[in-house]
């Protein structure tokens, strides 16, 4: 505009006007809109308020604004408004490659009256009206091309004119900020409808999931959200656990360990089996933990997954339990094999050591046959040569003689002395004899006081002159038993508490009958037994005498011999004043000893 | 006839000692010839060759036991009396040839004198008694047959 030089001509002063009131125009074009822009207009209202001035003030057919869009695609550019000049919604074009190629590439405005003859844009691309003129502006943001302000087909004869140009490029950039507010908006608005949907359907997933899932902040490792399963997992309500950090819930070390984190955020997971719930005051819940780092946008959230193992670890440790007993009754089921091994051996022993008994017994008959015979025959012997001294035929000075006299009373003696061992051997003899019973393998009927009798006479050397025994025998009938089992006790019992006494003491024996059970009582004034050990005496292997003393077997083959004869011992004892065990042995014949050996 | 001669005793061991306690014994108290051996085999020989009244034998014996010689002096002196000599351990053995070997008598070692001296006499004196018996049964077989011989000359006087 050159307002130094006055207008010399009419026509000069026309144009001179039209000027004017275009500059008035395109004033108030670009007013309407940033009055549209100030009164905060929805942003596609004011998109297509632009398109719809720039088609009514540079009187074209049709206008567009195309953006250019974020992702890949065939088209570079997308529609977002489009008017008629009628007002109406433009119909729909597309700009062919060529176009786009050449906005894309020169970012500068082109104008072109006579599409049809331009032989630089073939396809321009509408299938419902052609276009024989258009132009098109960039729309610039921070210098970088957005989009597009496009006006198609001039109304007028001459077609677009540098001036065209000139005003749409200004309204172009008065709205290229408004442009790039709207594609900013309109991103804001996909991507916050895209997470809202990933986040409905995140959310669906989450709560539908069998899982427990929690949702934390990466770097306060502060609990943001749980679903529906982490409230009955925890025992804790889900307004309590949110804010909470990871390793109030979860107990595991790793959610404070840096280098584990680092190596989840590039990926990897961490992974925790058989975690254990419940200190905080819940219930006690076994879960299989598996945690990774999500991004929403910019934030990291690490995505805890907590699965429920505690039925499987029930079973497991109901297993184990299984197990346990298993092995509990396989080792008591082992003792007791042991047990009745050992019984067995012992029992083994004992045959083993009547079968010797018996035969030194037998082997002994002979010599002492012999010797009895011979003392016996040496009485009669010297009876006789007594009598032939008497005799008339004797002279009196032989009968006289002080040394015959001597060697007979001392030959008198032997024979009487000799007899008195004799006997006292014969005793023992029968009495081994009689403890072994090898030929009663069978029950028979027994005296019980024979059979004490028979055991006392071979343990008289371990009594001696040291332990009184006291017998209270009662009226006892004789039982059906294995005799040389039932010795076997007695004699136990007898050394025992002969072992008990220290120096001097007494055993009473009593024997009395109730009802169908018969006892033998054997009483000692010995050491005592401390109640802490009572209980374990009858345990085979138990013993409190040295190695090489005793076995500890003793008790454990009396109490089984007395159950198989359908009874038991009952032990008393206080220690310091003594023991007293009591044999109960059943009279009837119908007992487990039957079926011994 | 008893008084003939003196019983005639054979007593078989292989211990030198029982045989030699048996005998001062039997020597002492009685009359009896006694005669010992310690072996069967050496006590059969001797059987063979003339009469015996009573054997008292040990049961155990290397090479033949008790029951097996007392079963062969019965086929020889059916009449001898016979003694069997076991230890407590062989009773059962003992008491099992009662039947099969006619045993008049099991005597247990170690034994008792007096009671041996009884034993031995009654078993002489069965055995006598069997004696006795048999000669009876022969008397009277004498007497029958001279009966009949006698019938039969009667008879033939009468034809
Ligand atoms: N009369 C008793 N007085 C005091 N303690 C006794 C008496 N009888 C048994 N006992 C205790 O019981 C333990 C077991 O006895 P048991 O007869 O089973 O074995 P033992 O006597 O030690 O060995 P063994 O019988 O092989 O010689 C003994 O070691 C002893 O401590
Ligand atoms: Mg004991």
């Amino acid at each position: 505009m050159s307002e130094e030089h006055p207008p010399s001509t009419l026509a000069e002063f026309q144009a001179e006007n039209a000027r004017l009131r275009r500059a008035v125009e395109e004033l108030s074009v670009l007013n309407g809109i940033s009055g549209a822009i100030s009164s905060m207009m929805s942003v596609e209202s004011i998109v297509e308020m632009i398109v719809q001035e720039s088609v009514k003030y540079l009187n074209v057919e049709q206008g567009a604004v195309m953006l250019l869009r974020n992702e890949e695609d065939t088209d570079p550019f997308r529609t977002v408004a489009r008017k008629a000049y009628s007002g109406s919604d433009a119909v729909p074009f597309r700009f062919g490659q060529q176009l786009t190629g050449w906005m894309l590439k020169n970012q500068k405005p082109l104008l072109i009256n006579d599409l049809g003859n331009d032989v630089r844009f073939r396809n321009v691309a509408s299938p419902d009206f052609a276009i024989q003129s258009l132009l098109s502006v960039p729309l610039k943001a921070k210098g970088e091309m957005v989009g597009l302000l496009n006006v198609f087909n001039k109304r007028t004869e001459e077609g677009f004119t540098i001036d065209d140009q000139r005003l749409l490029s200004i309204i172009a950039s008065q709205s290229a900020q408004i442009v790039e507010n709207v594609r900013l908006y309109e991103e804001l608005q996909r991507r916050s409808a895209e997470l809202r949907e990933s986040e409905a359907k995140y959310r669906a997933l989450t709560q539908e999931a069998g899982e427990a899932i929690l949702l934390a902040d990466f770097s306060s490792r502060r609990i943001l959200e749980v679903n529906d399963k982490v409230e009955p997992l925890t025992g804790l309500p889900r307004r309590m656990l949110r804010g909470r950090t990871l390793a109030d819930v979860i107990p595991v070390a790793e959610w404070s360990d840096t280098d584990t984190f680092e190596r989840m955020s590039s990926g990897g997971h961490l992974s925790y089996a058989n975690v254990k719930l419940g200190d905080n005051g819940g219930p006690t819940r076994f879960i299989d933990v598996s945690a990774t780092i999500v991004s929403y946008g910019d934030n990291k959230i690490i995505q805890v997954i907590c699965h429920d193992v505690t039925e499987r670890q029930k079973l497991a440790e109901h297993l184990r339990d299984h197990a346990e007993d298993l092995e509990r009754e396989v080792e008591a089921r082992t003792l007791d094999l042991r047990n009745s091994q050992t019984q067995l051996v012992q029992q083994e022993k004992m045959a083993a050591l009547g079968r010797l008994v018996a035969g030194v017994a037998h082997e002994m008959n002979t010599p002492i046959g012999t010797i009895t015979s011979n003392a016996d025959t040496l009485s009669r012997a010297l009876e006789k040569l007594d009598k032939i001294m008497q005799s008339d035929e004797i002279p009196e000075a032989v009968r006289g003689l002080r040394g015959l006299k001597q060697v007979q009373s001392v030959l008198d003696d032997i024979a009487r002395i000799n007899q008195l061992a004799c006997d006292r051997i014969i005793g023992i003899v029968s009495s081994l004899r009689n403890f072994a019973r090898l030929d009663e393998a069978e029950l028979k009927t027994a005296d019980l006081h024979e059979g004490l009798e028979s055991t006392l006479t071979l343990v008289h050397y371990e009594l001696k002159n040291r332990i009184k025994v006291v017998r209270e025998y009662g009226d006892i009938p004789p039982i059906s038993c294995h005799p040389n089992q039932i010795n076997q006790v007695f004699m136990n019992m007898l050394v025992n508490a002969a072992q008990a006494i220290k120096g001097e003491g007494t055993i009473t024996i009593k024997t009395f009958r109730q009802g169908d059970i018969v006892n033998v009582q054997f009483s000692d004034t010995g050491t005592g037994i401390p109640p802490a050990n009572v209980s374990r005496i009858f345990d085979p292997g138990f013993t409190t005498k040295g190695v090489g003393v005793g076995t500890g077997l003793g008790l454990s083959i009396c109490f089984k011999i007395a159950q198989d004869h359908g009874g038991g011992i009952d032990v008393e004892s206080e220690v310091g004043k003594g023991s007293t065990f009591t044999i109960r042995l059943s009279l009837g014949k119908d007992t487990k000893a039957g079926a011994l050996r | 006839m008893s008084s003939r001669r003196p019983p005639v005793i054979v007593i078989v061991d292989d211990e030198e000692m029982v045989l030699t306690s048996l005998r001062s014994f039997l020597r002492l108290e009685t009359e009896y010839d006694i005669e010992t051996f310690d072996s069967p085999a050496k006590a059969i020989e001797r059987i063979r060759e003339s009469t015996i009244d009573l054997v008292i034998s040990d049961y155990l014996m290397p090479g033949m036991n008790g029951i097996e010689f007392l079963l062969e002096i019965k086929k020889l002196q059916p009449y001898a009396t016979r003694i069997l000599l076991t230890g407590y351990a062989d009773k059962e053995n003992a008491i099992k040839a009662i039947n099969e070997v006619g045993l008049y008598q099991y005597i247990e070692k170690p034994w008792a004198n007096e009671d041996l001296k009884l034993i031995i006499q009654n078993g002489l004196e069965r055995r006598f008694l069997m004696e006795r018996l048999e000669e009876k049964i022969k008397e009277v077989q004498n007497v029958q047959q001279n009966l009949q011989d006698i019938q039969a000359q009667i008879i033939k006087a009468f034809m």
